[in-house]
């Protein structure tokens, strides 16, 4: 009786679960990490525990074996539910015994950081239409074990009678990187425009997807002769305080004035950076084509957890345009 | 279990996740004229974009020991210590080489040798799956390891194995992390006491990483381009670990000491892949142009200007090569004025690289004479293969035309090759200078509508019938037969000539079904007259016999393996009424066409009837030889990959413009990838529903006309699916929006015939007839 009165029947809201990746050698948990999960109502968290590439012996024999792997996992992670997520370069040998190793050492990352194995994983592989049969059936296999879901692309789905339909229940659509980086004129994390291109109101796929969004930045160069290079993180405040080096040109696209250092390279006169950053309206806009399509759309993944980029958003306004 | 050398780099993931380039890659996409072994000095060869080692040619740079190893080959000084017996001993399974080697110098470098292999022991990550593997990189026996070299360091009195030793505790301490330690012991024991030579500077090289460690970024970079511009083994590894200093901001500039810091300095910074070309020479001309290095960071720049003058991209080329736009001349313009700088430049000693440069750049800017005139400098035997290419190519790519007279020196410039004989390959696989020519040469071919001698510069005559061009056929018939070829004809139809094959005969067959699948059966036969052979011929795998129920049809479906003619499921039986009987039972191409003009004669006769069977028959014909038709494979040879084994418009052909259209259209360069660009729909279900709708339009005859609608029905789903990429690898009968529209004749089939016998035969057997009917 007690219990009732503070707690009004037409009060109760469905929260907007945000899940998030961790894509690191070293997975931190901060206060700001938590305040963040917590006011994005995060369940999940899909943290990548290494990539699976070829290391090309003397003889030239390539074998698949584990690089980029996690070392250490702050405890504050436990109290999600926690999803392993594996990369495999497509040029992977996918040979008849990757699923078991994979298999172990996922399990022993998960031990030896939360004393337990977890009985979901997911896989991400940029496959294609020569990959498809091996990498399907690496899944194959290893759903023996695992739950497994696998990251899909834009080009996935569009083109899916080349590239198959991979043998699992669930997929993460990934709506990021899908622009050119050499277009100035353009967003290259996500413009609307390119996912309109993909996604048109008859898409479908044959399974639920949650789709993973960009909360991330990025820094493009291209010198004179139109070469391109990429930055991690956007430096906004770097070139707006050096405004004798960096001729600004509009709002993210900058000149340079003379020769400098940046980040490791050489910059000289007349080369350009153009800043990526998130931008909400493409984001929302991005969001409603799939929306409008006969996707079936599950829970929200945001890339990345990353306490200083997150600090400079405002995460309560993409909460606000993705509902 | 296999191993790969452990690099305490920093960071490396990133780097390599973000340095990606729009240029480019593959030494074979990219045509190197000016060869990169012509600089002063090989060391630096590795640096530059694309380089390749020719064969033979330092087969051991790029092992990355080869300072190493002339040490002690120095160390030992005996004829028994070649290259071969010291890379031995550096392995682990080089035991044996030490066999009755006693003297005392031996026996102190096995020592040695044998704690380098027991430190390297330790800082080599086996490649593993094993997690705690992967986290324990390194980490054993190290403090041991230290004491074990400190008292090795000590008791050694020869110099050189005491530096040697040095190196080993610096590499120990550093991978331990006792980066102040390292950098206290270097500058106590080492920096002043030793020569400075290739050892020394592998310490250097710790002792940067050392500093790196501490942060001081500076210090490290300084000592990292130390390491680059004297080592010669760890040159390259010095070169990464200096940009990984410059992300820092830090480039040592701030203990620069003399002029050759800053041509170091230079050549680095120059020779990174994003830097400003023209920039880079300007800076350095001004500084010191008779340096060496010079060549390499002008080497880069000019390999990085024949990706522009030849773009990789065919579609990039224009007529002329090589393509210089005004922003390339101005650039070749200001290499040659440097080039011809240095050789004015009384300080410069190398001075064929410089002419040889000069004379390219002459060349590229469009004086092909003043290229030749100073090509005449150049004298020395090391550049002879290098004058010849030059020649070859200038004199190639300013032909404006192509004739007898070019063919035959074109056959001298690129002979024929005995081993090659029969396969045009050779001159796809030789040298990048020879493609390119051949490249070139075809372009002009093409241009001067020669489509057969441009075809067969780069592909087999076999390739022709993926293509069915008629622009082509014809232009080969020609070449074929033309009489007296020059010898650059002569090489182009040895590879197309073959015991077992006649090309004419082939070429001709290949016409003539060209014209048989366009309606066109009197000019087939007019080519058909031409050919010798029409039965039992199994050249080119091309079918000779037609069986007569090639005019009859089915109603079941034939999907399934192209090369499968499953003919027994063809029930009707008009072609066997008497008005036909000129039909043989079978037939060869020749009699085929002669009954397809027969049968198009009756399509006009007067009798109504008549005019109904023979429309009725012909399009039968066009049904069957189409894509979902029971003989689909007889016209079309070359086999799709596809799940069902059947080629679909809507898979192939509406991504990439037919090689009939391009070439008619002239929008391609040369015909070397011409034969990606196959064309194997030819609309034959649209011709057979147009003689279909004639026979309807001449019957009566109800349950005939219900067929005939049936028929037609099947050329629309032939049609749906060479129109829609989603329906040809699975369809199962689906009705929406997309499909209803292919559903005119099923409509019509359901309406007007549904009290024909033939009506309620279809809907018990054809089940999307049924699902149509019933939904």
């Amino acid at each position: 009786m007690i219990s009732c009165k503070n707690k009004p029947s037409n009060t109760i809201v469905k929260r907007k679960i945000f899940n998030f990746y961790e894509w690191g050698l070293n997975a931190n948990y901060t206060d700001t990490t938590k305040k963040m999960l917590d006011l994005a109502n995060t369940k999940t968290i899909f943290l990548h525990y290494f990539d699976v590439i070829n290391h090309t012996t003397e003889d030239n024999y390539s074998d698949p074996y584990p690089t980029y792997v996690i070392n250490k996992i702050d405890t504050g992670f436990s109290d999600y539910e926690i999803v392993p997520v594996v990369f495999i370069a497509n040029s992977v040998n996918m040979e008849y015994n990757l699923h078991e190793k994979i298999s172990k050492l996922v399990d022993q990352i998960s031990l030896s950081h939360f004393n337990k194995k977890f009985n979901k994983l997911q896989l991400d592989c940029d496959w294609n239409q020569n990959s498809k049969s091996s990498y399907f059936s690496l899944i194959d296999s290893l759903s023996k074990k695992f739950e497994v879901s696998v990251t899909i692309r834009l080009h996935q789905i569009k083109y899916k009678y080349d590239t198959g339909i991979p043998p699992v229940k669930k997929g993460v659509l990934m709506l990021y990187n899908v622009g050119e980086l050499g277009r100035f004129d353009e967003n290259s994390i996500l413009e609307s425009g390119i996912v309109d291109e993909y996604i048109n109101p008859d898409s479908e796929y044959p399974m639920e997807l949650d789709i993973a969004l960009p909360l991330f930045s990025q820094t493009v160069l291209k010198n004179n002769d139109g070469n391109l290079k990429l930055l991690q993180g956007q430096h906004r405040s770097e070139l707006e305080e050096s405004k004798n080096i960096f001729r600004k040109i509009n709002e993210n696209v900058y000149v340079v004035r003379k020769d400098t250092l940046f980040k490791g390279f050489f910059l000289s006169k007349g080369f350009t950076l153009k800043i990526d950053s998130v931008d909400f309206n493409e984001i929302e806009k991005s969001y409603s084509f799939i929306k409008e399509s006969k996707l079936k759309i599950g829970n929200t993944i945001l890339y990345r957890l990353d306490d200083q980029l997150i600090n400079k958003l405002n995460f309560n306004k993409i909460i606000e345009k993705i509902h | 279990m296999k191993k790969a050398s452990f690099i305490v780099l920093f960071a490396i993931y990133k780097v390599l996740l973000f340095s990606c380039s729009s240029e480019p890659t593959g030494e074979q996409l990219y045509y190197n004229i000016f060869l990169q072994t012509n600089i002063s000095d090989p060391e630096y060869l590795s640096f530059i974009r694309y380089f390749k080692f020719p064969e033979g040619f330092h087969s051991n740079f790029r092992e990355g020991n080869e300072g190493n190893i002339g040490l002690w080959k120095k160390y030992f000084d005996e004829p028994y210590w070649n290259e071969k017996a010291i890379k031995s001993i550096l392995k682990e399974n080089g035991s044996y080489i030490w066999k009755n080697r006693i003297n005392s110098k031996e026996i102190n470098a096995k020592k040695y040798i044998n704690f380098a292999l027991k430190c390297s022991s330790n800082f080599e990550v086996p490649n593993s799956w094993d997690y705690n593997e992967i986290k324990l990189k390194g980490q054993k026996n190290i403090s041991e390891l230290i004491d074990q070299g400190y008292k090795f360091f000590n008791q050694e009195e020869e110099l050189s194995l005491k530096l040697r030793y040095g190196y080993q505790i610096i590499r120990l301490l550093r991978y331990s992390e006792q980066y102040k330690g390292a950098i206290e012991f270097f500058n106590k024991n080492i920096e002043k006491n030793f020569e400075k030579n290739e050892i020394f500077y592998y310490i250097l090289d710790q002792i940067a990483g050392c500093h790196y460690n501490i942060r001081e970024f500076e210090m490290a970079a300084y000592l990292f381009l130390k390491v680059f511009d004297k080592s010669r083994d760890k040159k390259r590894s010095a070169y990464i670990s200096y940009t990984f200093c410059t992300n820092s901001n830090a480039e040592g500039k701030k203990y620069f000491k003399d002029e050759n810091d800053k041509i170091a300095f230079l050549t680095l910074k120059y020779l990174r892949s994003f830097s400003d070309d023209i920039k880079g020479l300007e800076e350095f001309y001004n500084f010191k142009p008779e340096d060496q290095r010079f060549e390499l960071i002008f080497m880069r720049i000019f390999n990085k200007l024949e990706t522009q003058v030849f773009p990789t991209k065919y579609g990039e080329w224009k007529d002329q090569l090589p393509f210089v736009d005004s922003n390339l001349k101005a650039k070749i313009e200001k290499m040659l004025s440097y080039a011809n700088g240095n050789i004015q430049n009384p300080k410069v000693k190398h001075k064929e690289f410089w002419y040889l440069s000069s004379s390219y750049l002459n060349f590229l800017d469009g004086n092909k004479d003043e290229a030749n005139n100073v090509l005449k400098n150049v004298k020395s035997k090391k550049y002879a293969e290098q004058i010849k290419i030059f020649k070859n190519v200038y004199k190639c790519l300013s032909w404006t035309n192509m004739n007898d007279q070019n063919d035959t020196e074109l056959s001298t410039i690129i002979p024929y090759s005995e081993e090659q004989f029969h396969d045009y390959k050779y001159f796809v696989s030789g040298p990048r200078w020879r493609q390119l020519i051949l490249s070139y040469i075809s372009h002009l071919y093409l241009k001067e509508r020669k489509f057969a001698k441009s075809f067969l510069i780069f592909n087999n005559l076999g390739d022709m019938d993926r293509l069915y061009s008629l622009d082509l056929i014809e232009d080969m018939i020609k070449f074929l037969s033309k009489p007296n070829k020059n010898p650059f004809e002569s090489i182009l139809f040895n590879f197309c000539n073959s015991n077992d094959k006649d090309p004419l005969e082939y070429t001709r067959r290949l016409m003539a079904n060209y014209f048989l699948m366009h309606g066109k059966p009197a000019s087939a036969l007019e080519v058909l007259k031409k050919v010798r052979v029409l039965r039992h011929d199994d050249s080119y795998n091309l079918p000779t016999m037609f069986d007569s129920r090639i005019f009859s049809n089915n109603i079941s479906e034939v999907y399934g393996n192209r090369g499968y003619l499953n003919i027994s499921i063809m029930k009707d039986s008009v072609y066997l009424s008497k008005i036909f009987k000129f039909i043989p039972g079978e037939m060869n191409l020749k009699e085929l066409a002669v009954c397809l003009i027969k049968l198009d004669s009756m399509t006009k006769d007067s009798k109504r009837s008549t005019r109904k069977l023979a429309n009725y028959l012909l399009g039968n014909y066009y049904f069957n030889i189409s894509n979902t038709g029971a003989f689909k494979s007889v016209f079309i040879y070359y086999e799709p990959q596809t799940a069902h084994g059947i080629y679909f418009y809507s898979e192939y052909e509406n991504e990439r413009e037919n090689a009939e259209s391009l070439i008619k259209n002239k929008k391609i360069y040369n015909m070397r990838d011409i034969n990606e660009n196959f064309k194997m729909y030819f609309g034959l279900e649209k011709s057979a529903t147009k003689y279909y709708q004639e026979a309807l339009l001449n019957s009566d005859d109800k349950e005939l006309n219900a067929r005939i609608v049936y028929m037609m029905a099947k050329c629309e789903l032939n049609t749906m699916y060479n129109e829609n990429r989603e329906f040809s690898n699975e369809y199962d009968g689906t009705l929406n929006s997309k499909t209803l529209k292919y559903k005119t004749n099923f409509n019509r089939l359901k309406n007007d015939y549904s009290e024909t016998k033939f009506y309620k035969k279809i809907i018990r057997e054809c089940s999307f007839f049924r699902y149509y009917c019933e939904s």
